[in-house]
């Protein structure tokens, strides 16, 4: 029988509850867009890392798949990128 | 199982081989469908101000040609190939997930089949491009529903891809033979490898794409109508694809090029190493140079020139790729055959294609060709040139493998010669033409008259060209002299087993030591193959085709066809809850680095990273509809109740938790503790699709509604796709659950628990970014 990291998971799971009611707290004390815009995505990029390490047990499995998991985050990154900044707001004249 | 014969075997075959020529007699079809509508179009343009085409008529027939040929004819062609020969080159009895390679096989052909259904449909086939471009794809401009249909005929096949790339990475990664090290593989292996990965981070995007289109014009949202998001964020979600898919069509045809080489010139390739860098850095290059299919758009100038760089960069890595097959045959006892010759042929039409690609992304020079026959030219080298020309090799190269006769040697020659001679002349004139408009039906200018009349008659010599292979080919079934195992003398693993292979590729299981190839003897007792056949794939693939097809045309139909869907779906699940499909985990093989993974895990892996593509997709949609609405879009927490999406929040996060607690509680073989678990997860997924829904009602009181604005739109489209991930999760979790209640989870076996709690977590993590999004900014 293997030994399992049971209070670890719950303790992650505490931890992901405490930065949700952070998130929404966030919101209530009305704070300024551009912090709150930043401060959500980061919370939000913090719990995903949580999830992905410990319950998708990347901490543990082969790296080789964090990779891809990187490399799919990086995409994801470059397109939000280019497709906002490609965008007429954006524009900068050179 | 019994063996099957006759044409129940076809319908219900899982073996890659069968699989393999299964793809090849339809990619071919589909060739010679996309070919008759260029030679049809190419008798249009051979004469000013004809009318064999009317302009409808035509844009239909390039239209459908350009889609026919990219994604049922030649990326196809290549996994005729792929499926028969990747599984023998690595040494293993067949594909990692025998079933599904059968489900990317028929997902295949019915997509295809409902895409031709398009012509016959009032107002015909699409008529805008394979680009697909908007505003001209949405409803007011092309309001019949052969666009419709043909754009869920593409979502159909993107499934079939994804399945598919899974299959070949898991494959690859794992189930190489002992000693079959990463740096031992063949080239059209590696070839095939780069295809899939490309694929893997391709495809979701243009799936994306082609779901907020299908929405658009089957429940009347404005994503690619409205100025926001329209056609820059088409063009986006498009070339994204589109660009990396070039390379997903070549990349094989390089694999096979190398191997050929190898063979023919009697030594190892020239800088095999480099190679595969150049490669690889090529394919990562390929993903950040696709706005070069947007110089003409109002883009940010900065992205522009990045994009700009990065394109001309990209014929560097390709650079050394080709000259290292060129330095190959230095001092080499070359033996000309007909596929070295096709093989030579693609490295020619690729450098000519390559370097008019360098005029293309200069952004001055692109202002001139861009919309002009130059650019026909030039991806036809690349595409047809380079990559059909490698395929033909590989046809060539492989016919004695797979038929175990040899085709007609002087008969191959020829064909190669008016190929040759009838593609130049087919395309060489659209650069002399560089100033005619692309995609017009017709012509006034009497310059361009000579060098059209050329093109149609190298388009018919071309044609010709490949009746002659045909029959060729189909002669040497009969007449053709045997060919043995190993008639070139090479030294990849399918010319060690006979010709046609056993069923299970090899009697005994090859090992790699060195540079040796030897085989286990077990004694003396060949390897006892088992068969498996189902037709539930074949039946799977039908009905979802019915079901797209009823869905614009005829509702009786959707619903035949969606019920006919739940049934195979059902069935499938059952045949797995007895164990009737039963693969056991290959031993031995090599694995690095992927030592932890077993099959069905590095699968769910694999469709996770897919769908983190196609999320990040619409993601990036949210991005730039956002930042173009900004100051008109909604303040989140104005629309949503922040406290009532918190707390679904931590309903599903809790549900994470349930998850990742049954498998430790498999691992530890306590089934009571699993069983609970597992059912906690069901209710909480139950709990958060409730409330999910009740905001859902309440946001439709309120007039927020899928067709209100963008922000609504795009609210219910990504919430309603992750519900739908969630649905689908719930479908699996059933599943999970009668087995867990047969106790089959245990100490040694976890996989499924493991497996699907991957999924739910990634499904957990992109409600996450939603929650943010949507309720809190
Ligand atoms: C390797 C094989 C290649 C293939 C299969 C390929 C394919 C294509 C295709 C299909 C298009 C037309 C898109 C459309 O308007 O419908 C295109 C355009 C373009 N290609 Fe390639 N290409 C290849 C190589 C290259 C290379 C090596 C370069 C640059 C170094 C390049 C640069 C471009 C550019 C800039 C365009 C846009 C031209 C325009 O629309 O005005 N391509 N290519
Ligand atoms: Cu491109």
């Amino acid at each position: 029988m293997a030994k399992e990291p049971i209070n670890l998971y719950v303790g992650v799971w505490g931890l992901l509850v405490g930065l949700t009611i952070l998130e929404i707290f966030m919101v209530l004390v009305e704070m300024p867009i551009i912090l709150l815009i930043t401060g959500v995505l980061l919370l939000a990029g913090v719990k995903a890392g949580f999830v992905a390490l410990f319950y998708q047990h990347l901490k543990w499995d082969d790296v080789a798949i964090s990779w891809f998991y990187l490399m799919a985050l990086f995409f994801a990154l470059f397109i939000v990128m280019v497709w906002t900044g490609g965008s007429a707001v954006c524009q900068v004249e050179i | 199982m019994e063996n099957k014969s006759g044409l129940m075997r076809w319908l219900t075959t899982t073996n890659h081989k069968d699989i393999g020529l299964l793809y090849l007699v339809t990619s071919l079809y589909f060739l010679m469908v996309g070919g008759s509508l260029a030679l049809t179009f190419r008798l249009q343009l051979a004469f000013p101000q004809a009318d064999i085409l009317s302009a409808s008529a035509f844009n239909q027939a390039i239209t459908m040609h350009g889609l026919i040929m990219v994604l049922w004819a030649i990326s196809p062609f290549a996994f005729a190939f792929a499926n028969y020969i990747v599984p023998i080159q690595i040494g293993a009895r067949d594909m990692a997930f025998p079933r599904l390679n059968a489900l990317s096989y028929w997902l295949y052909l019915f997509s295809g089949l409902l895409a031709a259904l398009s012509f016959f449909l009032p107002g015909g086939a699409p008529d805008v491009g394979w680009t697909y471009y908007v505003p001209l794809s949405t409803p007011k401009f092309t309001p019949q529903p052969g666009v419709t249909v043909a754009a869920l005929a593409l979502a159909m096949l993107v499934a079939s891809v994804t399945v598919g790339t899974i299959n070949f990475i898991v494959t690859i990664a794992t189930l190489r033979a002992p000693g079959m090290g990463w740096s031992k593989l063949p080239m059209f292996t590696w070839g095939i490898l780069y295809t899939v990965l490309l694929m893997l981070f391709a495809f979701g995007p243009v799936a994306a794409g082609f779901f907020l289109l299908a929405i658009d014009r089957v429940f009347g949202t404005a994503f690619f109508t409205s100025p926001e998001g329209g056609a820059i964020l088409w063009t986006h979600m498009f070339w994204f694809f589109g660009h990396p898919e070039v390379y997903i069509v070549l990349a094989p045809a390089i694999g096979v090029v190398g191997d050929v080489i190898e063979t023919f010139t009697r030594k190892p390739l020239f800088g095999r190493k480099y190679i595969l860098i150049a490669f690889g850095i090529a394919s990562f290059i390929s993903f950040i140079v696709y706005v070069h299919h947007m110089f003409a758009t109002g883009i940010n100038p900065i992205i522009r020139e990045v994009m700009s760089i990065t394109t001309e960069s990209i014929s560097v890595p390709f650079g050394v790729i080709m000259l290292s097959f060129i330095f190959s045959f230095y001092k080499a006892r070359v033996r000309i055959k007909t596929p070295l010759l096709f093989a030579i042929g693609s490295i020619v039409l690729f450098i000519v294609g390559g370097i008019t690609g360098v005029f293309n992304s200069s952004i001055a020079l692109d202002r001139f060709i861009r919309g002009t026959y130059w650019v026909v030219a030039h991806f036809h080298y690349a595409m047809v040139g380079a990559t059909l020309f490698g395929l033909l090799a590989a046809m060539y190269y492989w016919y004695p493998k797979i038929t175990g006769k040899m085709y007609d040697e002087k008969l191959g020659k020829i064909h190669f010669a008016i190929a040759f001679i009838g593609f130049n002349l087919l395309y060489f004139p659209m650069f002399i033409i560089y100033e005619m408009p692309r995609r017009v039906n017709t012509y006034f200018v009497e310059e361009w008259i000579p060098m059209n009349q050329l093109a149609t008659l190298g388009g018919y010599v071309f044609g010709f060209s490949f009746l002659i292979m045909v029959y060729n080919l189909l002669k040497s079934l009969k007449t053709g002299s045997p060919a043995g195992n190993n008639p070139w003398g090479a030294w990849t693993l399918e010319w060690m087993t006979t010709s046609p292979p056993p069923p299970h590729n090899f009697d005994f299981d090859p090992m790699i030591s060195g540079n040796q190839i030897t085989f286990y003897t077990n004694g003396g007792v060949p390897h006892k193959h088992v068969e498996y056949h189902t037709m539930m794939p074949m039946l799977l693939s039908v009905s979802l085709m019915l079901s797209f097809f009823g869905l614009m045309m005829y509702t009786p139909l959707f619903v035949i066809g969606a019920a006919m869907l739940a049934a195979v779906l059902t069935k499938w699940l059952i045949d797995d809850v007895y164990d009737r499909f039963v693969i056991p985990e290959p031993e031995n093989t090599m694995k690095w680095p992927f030592d932890h993974m077993n099959r069905l895990k590095f699968g769910v892996w694999m469709l996770v990273i897919s769908e983190a593509m196609l999320f990040a997709a619409l993601f990036g949609a949210y991005s730039l509809l956002r930042i173009n609405l900004i100051g008109e879009w909604p303040y989140g927490p104005a629309v949503h109740d922040v406290r009532l999406g918190g707390i679904n929040t931590i309903i599903l996060l809790t549900s994470s938790l349930t998850v990742v607690l049954a498998v430790a509680y498999a691992k530890m073989g306590d089934q009571r503790k699993l069983l609970y678990s597992l059912g906690a997860t069901y209710i909480l997924g139950l709990v958060f699709l409730g409330l999910k829904g009740y905001e859902w009602m309440k946001l439709y009181d309120e007039g927020f509604t899928l067709t209100s604005d963008l922000p609504s739109s795009l609210y219910y489209v990504m919430t309603g796709t992750h519900a739908a991930h969630m649905i689908a999760g719930m479908i699996a979790l059933t599943y999970l659950i009668v087995k867990a209640f047969r106790g089959v989870y245990n100490e040694k076996n976890y996989d499924g628990v493991e497996a699907f709690g991957i999924y739910w977590h990634f499904v957990d993590i992109v409600w996450i970014f939603l929650f943010a999004i949507f309720y809190l900014m």
